[in-house]
């Protein structure tokens, strides 16, 4: 029953795709030469055909997913969870509210297995198999980039994948401009950001400062979050220049309904700080050096609303740097550096360690003709995990300007569980990938990318459900296909569609694993007339696989509306009003874990000024 | 069996070559016939090696990381968006082309330089004149932060060539139509400029109606607008666009320093005209329509258009 769904999504998707793909004209647009040749030419010669691939992506061997300031703007999200349920090959739980602590996986790898990375900061805990992004604001996001399949050769404990988040630069050619956003809607849900960016001789500066409030769609899922950002940036008198960003987050939010049927209610308290200086420096036309210092500190409180439990509190802190230096010369782009980090990870009152982290890595981009050739290599160690050489390997080949073939293989890691409990033989978690994909425009007005990807996992930890003091080591393989198509407007409308298949299994046993999702299938319907309307409508659907006994929900796709009209246009100020309608047909899309149900229905509106 | 890997890795990593890649990273806003001509015209005289970055069909692409693995020799951009990502890249000479107004985006960079889409004022100046209107007086709608500069050299041009020029500032689309209407009677000629705030599909209709009601001939910089009433156009040639930002590109390549070169017009103009409308308004346009002459290049030309340095590529009967 749930297949034959599934096909006839995805048969409608596929009849999206190839009806829109013989009429359209370009998947984005630059407003201002299409405003620019609008006036000289006639619309006919303006027909965009579809386009060469960037070369960074082009070159790259691995399947990397990029989303942009731009998209995230027209998701109507609040937070990076609400953008990552959209990306093709990610699961999100929902726990019923916009800004709560999620979960997610991508391709099947647990969150524990993905490294996520803020302005170069790694934010997952070492103590506890998580990492937070909630409190991450959408709005100082220049792009996020997302290599699935392990990133260790290059970012080390990054067996499953690496999630890249880039900020904002100040803005270029003006003292100040900005932007102030405000919604409201259901259950309370108020989001307040403003933004202030611009350049002023050698110095440039982005500001941030929001909240996001709710008193939760679903029972205890309410949060009240704040959020500062700064970012300052010294342009030295010759070349290079000097950056330094700080960011602080604090909040509180509800973990949903999870423990009601024990007559207990949890809550979060979390706070996070982190700050780094930068210095980059080209050494010569062909040498770059690149200098970082950084620190963070977080802190996650779990505490009780209602019954007895205990809380439990998890701090971190980190100090550490890197230096990196990037050598082009004839076919080589080399990139080598030393990442150093200091830990203190305090978890509950009983668990407290110091311990340093090292690493040195060596990238290499080789470009033969048509071939980009990418080894790379990097060395690391900690205690009392030992350590660990990650080699990777990977050819990317364009024979024609509209296909890019890819081959990645690589052997990598993640740190081992070191908390709740006592882990005696704390080693690293390996991984060892092929991945191969094609990526292609032959078809005309249509972009389609496919990877297969087999990941064979092994002292994969996880704690004995029997006995909470004791962790099992687990062989695990993960394969699949992934594959995802974009078509170029028509009438200022574009389609999009992903499908991941994900097929796992314990090497051990043979059985399938539970819990991991089976299927993921995302679409989008986007509208922009590049003046003063556009339109998103986002769908997701995952087959999540859960044991049966958790009573899971997951057989409707849950469908995002958001629109946005200008009102107000005149230079560089701009006024738009916005609406978002969440989970529009009140689909039911949750695995049942921990009783936790997805939000149902529910509407926002806004305002957004630019200036 | 690590040492066996390490030895072919570090094989690989240190197999330097004094090779270059690609010499020239194309950087191009969109992948549209324009800019696909401007392109073709690069190559057709610059011979380098090079490699073609499209930027609107790929979403987040990351042009700085490009320059960085690439390191090229010179980068071309093409269109506003392609100079707008590259304009900080200050290392590394940047010739545009196909760009409306450059020093909007990019100022004056010591390593930037390139091709405007605006023809000389002067070659506008002399069809003008060339078109024997008694007392010649033009008007102009123009919105001071899109084509300031602009008309400030036309004011300079016209005044050595003593033509009047009444220009009236602009700054919504949706004041055209009153501005428009005020002008009225003032001037025996509508000089029509590349500005997005004036020059919309709706103000364009009203003014060529107008135009057309008011026995006043508009002159204008693109050949769509001859077809839809306006008595001429001098319009750009992408493909020449092009070649001229491949010849400053060879100088570059050669040892010019860039801020040595200028930032340079658009220097050949093709010529629309539309003979209906010139017959209603009673235009003579004999000096305008000589004998053809075949030139050297191949292109045909008419003698007096030869002096304003256009080409005659179509003519609506």
């Amino acid at each position: 029953m749930r297949g034959s769904f599934l096909i006839k999504c995805l048969a409608f998707a596929s009849a999206l795709l190839i009806l829109a793909s013989p009429l359209a004209p370009a998947l984005a647009a630059s407003d201002e030469d299409l405003q620019t040749l609008g006036m000289y030419y006639e619309a006919n010669d303006l027909v965009v055909s579809a386009t060469r691939n960037p070369k960074p992506l082009s070159q790259a061997a691995e399947n990397i997913t990029i989303i942009t300031a731009k998209e995230i703007e027209m998701m109507g999200a609040h937070t990076l969870v609400d953008v990552f349920a959209t990306v093709p090959g990610i699961q999100v739980s929902d726990r019923g509210g916009p800004g709560l602590f999620n979960d997610f996986s991508i391709q099947g790898a647990d969150v524990n297995h993905i490294q996520v990375m803020l302005d170069g900061v790694t934010l997952n805990f070492i103590g506890n198999p998580f990492v937070d992004i909630s409190g991450i604001p959408l709005q100082i996001i220049d792009r996020v980039e997302i290599i699935k399949g392990p990133g260790s050769s290059s970012w080390g404990s990054a067996l499953g994948a690496v999630i890249n988040i880039v900020t904002k630069s100040p803005l270029e050619g003006r003292n100040a401009g900005g932007t102030l956003s405000f919604s409201s809607g259901e259950r309370g849900t108020r989001d307040s950001r403003g933004e202030l960016s611009g350049t002023t001789g050698p110095l440039g500066y982005f500001l941030y400062a929001g909240n996001l409030r709710s008193d939760g769609i679903r029972p205890n899922s309410g949060v009240d979050q704040n959020d500062i950002y700064a970012k300052l940036r010294w342009d030295l008198p010759e070349k290079g220049n000097l950056l330094f960003t700080i960011a602080y987050d604090r909040g509180i939010a509800g973990v949903g309904d999870t423990l009601s049927k024990f007559d207990v209610l949890l809550g979060f308290r979390r706070r996070d700080f982190l700050s780094t200086l930068s210095f980059n420096y080209p050494i010569t036309a062909k040498i770059d050096l690149d200098l970082s210092l950084r620190t963070s500190y977080k802190m996650t409180q779990q505490f009780v609303i209602v019954g007895k439990s205990d809380g439990m509190t998890a701090r971190e802190s980190s100090d550490g740097g890197s230096a990196k230096l990037t050598w082009r010369e004839g076919i080589n782009a080399l990139a080598g550096g030393v990442d150093y980090d200091h830990l203190d990870s305090n978890y509950i009152t009983w668990f407290h360690r110091f311990t340093d982290k090292y690493g040195v890595f060596l990238n290499d981009t080789l470009s033969l003709g048509d071939f980009s050739i990418t080894p790379g290599l990097r060395y690391d160690q900690m205690r009392p995990v030992g350590d660990f050489f990650s080699p990777s390997l990977g050819v990317a080949w364009n024979p024609t300007d509209k296909i890019t073939l890819r081959a990645y293989g690589a052997h990598g890691y993640s740190l081992p569980l070191l908390c709740p409990v006592y882990n005696p033989i704390p080693r690293q978690q390996k991984v060892t990938t092929v991945q191969a994909g094609v990526e292609t425009t032959y078809i005309p007005w249509l972009w389609l990318k496919t990877t297969f990807f087999w990941n064979q996992l092994s002292d994969v930890q996880e704690a004995d459900p029997a006995d909470w003091s004791n962790i099992l080591l687990k062989k695990q393989l993960k394969q699949g296909v992934e594959v995802e198509g974009k078509t170029v407007p028509i009438f200022n409308t574009s389609l999009s569609a992903g499908y991941t298949f994900i097929d796992t299994k314990d090497r051990e046993t043979g059985a399938t694993l539970r819990g991991v999702p089976r299927q993921l299938v995302k679409l989008g319907l986007h509208y922009d007339d590049n003046s003063s309307f556009r339109g998103t409508l986002l769908g997701r659907y995952g087959c999540l696989n859960s044991p049966a006994d958790f009573n899971g929900k997951y057989n409707t796709i849950i469908w995002d509306l958001s629109l946005a009209k200008k009102v107000f246009k005149r230079h560089d100020t701009a006024i738009e009003l916005f609406f978002n309608a969440h989970n529009l047909f009140n689909g039911a899309q949750y695995s049942g874990q921990d009783d936790l149900k997805n939000a149902q229905r529910w509407f926002e509106g806004g305002i957004r000024f630019n200036f | 069996m690590r040492a066996l890997f390490l030895t072919i890795l570090s094989g690989l990593l240190f197999s330097v070559t004094s090779v270059f890649a690609h010499d020239i990273l194309v950087v191009q806003s969109l992948q549209v016939k324009p800019f696909d001509e401007a392109l073709r015209g690069f190559r057709s005289v610059c011979k380098t090696e090079s490699i073609t970055v499209v930027v609107s069909g790929a979403p987040g692409v990351d042009v700085s990381r490009t320059v960085r693995e690439e390191r090229p020799d010179l980068i071309l951009a093409i269109g506003a968006d392609a100079l707008n990502r590259v304009k900080k890249i200050r290392d590394i000479p940047i010739i545009y082309s196909m760009v409306l107004n450059p020093e909007k985006i990019a100022g004056r960079g010591d390593n930037i330089a390139g091709v405007n889409m605006n023809l000389s004022p002067g070659k506008y100046l002399g069809l003008m004149a060339k078109l024997n209107l008694p007392n010649l007086r033009v008007c102009v709608l123009y919105d001071p932060a899109q084509t300031g500069n602009m008309l400030k050299n036309i004011r300079q041009t016209a005044l050595a060539k003593g033509i009047e020029i009444t220009a009236k500032e602009v700054h919504n689309p949706k004041e055209v139509p009153e501005l428009l209407t005020r002008l009225k009677g003032t001037c025996n000629l509508f000089w029509m400029i590349p500005d997005p705030t004036v020059v919309t599909p709706e103000t364009v209709e009203f003014l060529l109606l107008l135009a057309q009601q008011s026995r006043v001939p508009v002159i204008t910089f693109a050949g769509k607008y001859v077809d839809e009433g306006a008595l001429a156009s001098l319009d750009i040639d992408s493909f020449d666009l092009g070649k001229q930002a491949g010849e400053m590109a060879n100088k570059v390549l050669d040892g010019t320093r860039v801020s040595e070169l200028p930032d340079s017009e658009a220097r050949k103009a093709v010529l629309r005209i539309n003979r209906k409308v010139a017959k209603k308004l009673g235009i003579n346009l004999d000096a305008l329509e000589g004998p053809i002459h075949q030139t050297e290049s191949g292109a045909t030309y008419l003698p007096a258009i030869l002096q304003i340095g256009a080409r005659l590529e179509g003519v609506v009967d």
